[in-house]
């Protein structure tokens, strides 16, 4: 099934730049985040690691541009962000509440489409190729979304993202909540989307294993206020398999690299490397 | 522009599993006709305890169900009597419609903004809580006994439950929700259709209930203590012509006049949401 | 800190505040024969209601309110968990209960007017049988949808049915039962007024109506205001008590922080 979606928001080349520059945030007088310095080129996938509570959400809702760092600056393309700008998703971790529970999955998933002057006609056409693009295809999209699993509930989120063609997707947790096999499928379908569509994707999880099974960069988290402990390039090649690329040596290598950063031996806040 | 295609192979994961969607509230049906019987059986009892009283208490004071019976078919012959409650509808629809028009836009705009909502909770607090029968005196003063009468008093009083959940509405929409929409870019208009609207629902149905059964308490009241025309001013006159039989009639009446009201707006309230949980039920 | 409150409480006061006053200036020198300045209404109402007739006629309506609507509450309470608890009893019943809560209060008064005479068992009967419903089905509602997950615990606790419902079933129905309460609360105040408007001799309502036949149109005022003043302090009192007994429901809905 040959599938179109039209990304409208890009310049040149697929996916697009992040660059995060001495980047912190306070609330209140408590800080919690500091001296964020990163650059994500087009098509990276990078995910965001570190115990819970370390701050990776606030600093995904600074990427997202729906928070403005009290610090620092985030750009993105070269321009800077301070609020949500066409060509960047978000895909939330409770999708549950995410999802319009008075809409039909199809509606749901059109609603950006919706909102920014497409015809109704169109907005549906281009969301029921998003939903099939998810692996959706053979679902009711008259359906509510809490008619469907919790995995399937965050492939409608997922397609409500890629609907508009975004160059850069920003996913919060977005597995924390459904079960092992589920999320094994999931983690699939967003590797292969990354690939086909050529986006540039930035995923926060607490996941060891997710985070170097899913990127090509992983970033650790760590502090109290939390900074870059580490930035890991994960040459696990591009093929990327649950069975094989989990059983490899250097998986383990790397997935303990990052255990002993953010569990370190003494009570050390470790130098950024 | 970039142009991008999918592998024509389904994803190598399990297929997804077929969903099946039922009626939103859809539910096995239980043993429909024993339940019938034991329900028509309550009902029998029912009247077979008035029944009991009335002939303790004597038939002049109590009247039998079977005289209440009789009265009634009377009274449904007559075409004063269907004119009266054709009287109390209308006034009722009048009263109800007056409330959502004002109650709903007004509480959403108030609850929308935090310094108008602490402003104005003292003063919906209080008039809330004045009870709606001591303007009766007054609205009689002022209109005698006719139709503004009465509205007058059903609006004053049944508007509050309303407007105080529209409040409320605005103010529980949820925080997540607004992070989707600010994400999306969602335009105002889409914002106040796509989100606000269908989230505030549930709260402006429940208040809409309350406000619409009030309504009706509202205006039969009106129409018993003040004498405009209506279902009230029938059971007023028979009361004053010791016509017991009758009296009762017109109370019945009113209540299935009650009982339908209420099977409406709990109709409506099913239709409008479908998707919300206290609803669906069954579903997942 | 106290600037803090010292505004809160600015917030909250300045519409009353600036309604009173236009009130007060609109009216002031009124020869309306309807409609007198506030400063008539309020000196009549220290007339009549500071505290000449708080014992006369107050006292004697609050006693039957709180009578009336004790025992509705007790009713509703006692009548909704037994058909809470007892699915199939509460479907059987339903349609008697949908059609005997349509019935409007005020319409039963001449009914029981001739049942019990006047009297103040007869306002005491019709407070209750008007106010018991919200109780009742609040509390029918309540019950029914404990969580059911708390019931399995306490089965696997081997709870008896009176600990099941003293510690589980009752505390979690009590937001829905508070609720009926408060409803049952506003209906039982306008029954008073209405039980009193036929054949009484005393009562606020009674002097209420009395004022109006008699043409004392202020008085008719004062009274009004003291029946909204009346209103709000048992709602007052209403929520004092509610925010105790539900101290737990309040704590469990404040906002958490949201983790980082």
């Amino acid at each position: 099934m040959m599938v179109s979606l039209v990304t409208e928001t890009v310049e040149n080349g697929p996916g697009g730049e992040l660059e995060i520059r001495g980047l912190g945030h306070r609330y209140g007088t408590h800080e919690i985040l500091t001296g964020i310095d990163l650059t994500v080129r087009p098509g990276e996938f990078v995910s965001l690691v570190g115990p819970s509570g370390v701050g990776k959400s606030t600093l995904l809702r600074c990427l997202s541009g729906l928070q403005r760092p009290t610090e620092g600056e985030v750009r993105y393309q070269g321009a800077p962000l301070t609020e949500p700008v066409a060509g960047v998703a978000v895909v939330f971790q409770d999708y549950s509440r995410s999802l319009l529970p008075w809409s039909s999955v199809l509606d749901n998933v059109a609603l950006p489409l919706r909102s920014a002057g497409k015809s109704k006609k169109d907005s549906r056409a281009r969301a029921r190729d998003a939903l099939a693009e998810v692996g959706l295809a053979a679902v009711d999209p008259q359906a509510y979304p809490w008619q469907l699993s919790g995995g399937m509930q965050q492939r409608v989120a997922i397609a409500r993202a890629l609907v508009s063609g975004p160059s850069l997707v920003l996913m919060d947790e977005p597995f924390a909540s459904v079960d092992a096999q589920t999320r094994a499928d999931l983690e699939d379908l967003v590797r292969r989307l990354h690939g086909e569509l050529a986006l540039t994707v930035v995923l926060v999880t607490h996941d060891m294993d997710e985070a170097v099974y899913m990127s090509d960069l992983v970033v650790v988290l760590n502090g109290k206020p939390a900074t870059v402990a580490t930035v890991l390039d994960v040459d696990l090649g591009a093929t990327r398999d649950q069975v094989a690329t989990k059983a490899a040596p250097r998986f383990a290598e790397l997935r303990g690299e990052i255990y002993r950063i953010i569990h370190p031996a003494g009570n050390a806040v470790p130098a950024p490397s | 522009m970039t142009a991008i295609r999918t592998s024509l192979a389904r994803p190598a994961s399990r297929a997804p599993r077929p969903v099946t969607v039922g009626r939103p509230g859809a539910r096995r049906r239980p043993r429909r006709g024993r339940m019938l019987l034991a329900q028509a059986a309550v009902l029998a009892a029912a009247i077979g305890v008035w029944w009991l009283i009335s002939l303790r208490v004597g038939a002049d004071s109590v009247p039998t169900p079977g005289q209440t019976f009789r009265a009634l078919i009377t009274l449904s012959g007559q075409g004063e009597f269907w004119a009266a409650l054709l009287d109390t509808c209308l006034t009722w629809a009048i009263g109800i419609a007056v409330c959502a028009l004002v109650g709903i836009p007004l509480g959403l705009f108030v609850g929308s903004n935090r310094f108008a909502a602490r402003s104005t909770r003292f003063v919906f607090d209080f008039m809330r809580t004045i009870p709606p029968i001591a303007l009766v005196p007054l609205a009689l003063l002022l209109y005698g006994p006719t139709r503004p009468m009465v509205l007058l008093l059903v609006i004053s009083g049944a508007i509050w439950p309303l407007l105080i959940q529209s409040v409320y509405a605005a103010q529980q929409q949820e925080a997540l929700l607004s992070d989707v929409a600010r994400s999306f870019r969602l335009t105002r208009r889409s914002r106040f259709l796509d989100i606000f609207w269908p989230s505030s629902l549930p709260f402006v149905m429940s208040g809409l209930r309350v406000t619409g059964t009030i309504c009706l308490l509202l205006t039969v009241s009106g129409e018993l203590l003040g004498g405009a025309p209506g279902i009230g001013t029938q059971i007023q006159q028979a009361l004053n012509a010791v016509d017991n039989p009758r009296m009762y009639a017109a109370v019945i009446a009113a209540a299935v006049l009650g009982v339908v009201v209420n099977a409406v707006l709990g109709t409506l309230r099913a239709r409008v949401l479908r998707w919300h949980p206290s609803v669906r039920g069954g579903q997942r | 800190m106290t600037a803090r409150r010292i505004r809160s409480v600015l917030v909250e006061a300045w519409l009353p505040v600036l309604l009173l006053a236009l009130w007060w200036f609109a009216s002031a020198g009124s020869t309306d024969l309807y409609f007198p300045s506030l400063s008539a209404i309020l000196q009549q109402f220290s007339q009549d209601w500071l505290f000449a007739h708080v014992g006369t006629d107050l006292v004697p309506s609050l006693q039957v309110l709180g009578l009336g609507y004790l025992a509705a509450v007790l009713a509703g309470l006692l009548l909704g968990i037994a058909l809470g608890l007892g699915r199939r009893a509460e479907r059987a019943c339903r349609p008697l209960l949908e059609f005997l809560r349509a019935v409007p209060g005020v319409a039963l008064l001449p009914v029981f007017i001739v049942l019990f005479d006047l009297g103040a068992e007869m306002k005491i009967v019709l407070i209750a049988t008007g106010a018991v419903w919200p109780v009742l089905l609040n509390t029918i509602d309540g019950v029914r949808s404990v969580e059911p997950l708390l019931l399995d615990v306490a089965g696997t606790f081997r709870l008896s049915r009176w600990q099941r419902l003293r510690y589980i079933v009752l505390p979690s129905a009590g937001p829905q039962i508070f609720a009926g309460a408060r409803t049952a609360l506003a209906i039982a105040v306008i029954v008073m007024v209405v039980g009193e408007t036929v054949g009484s001799t005393g009562g606020i309502g009674y002097f209420l109506l009395n004022a109006e036949r008699n043409f004392a149109i202020t008085s008719m005022w004062a009274t009004i205001v003291a029946l909204g003043i009346v209103g709000y302090l048992l709602n007052v009192l209403f929520r004092i008590v509610e925010a105790i007994a539900l101290r737990w429901h309040r704590l469990q809905r404040t906002r958490l922080q949201p983790k980082g």
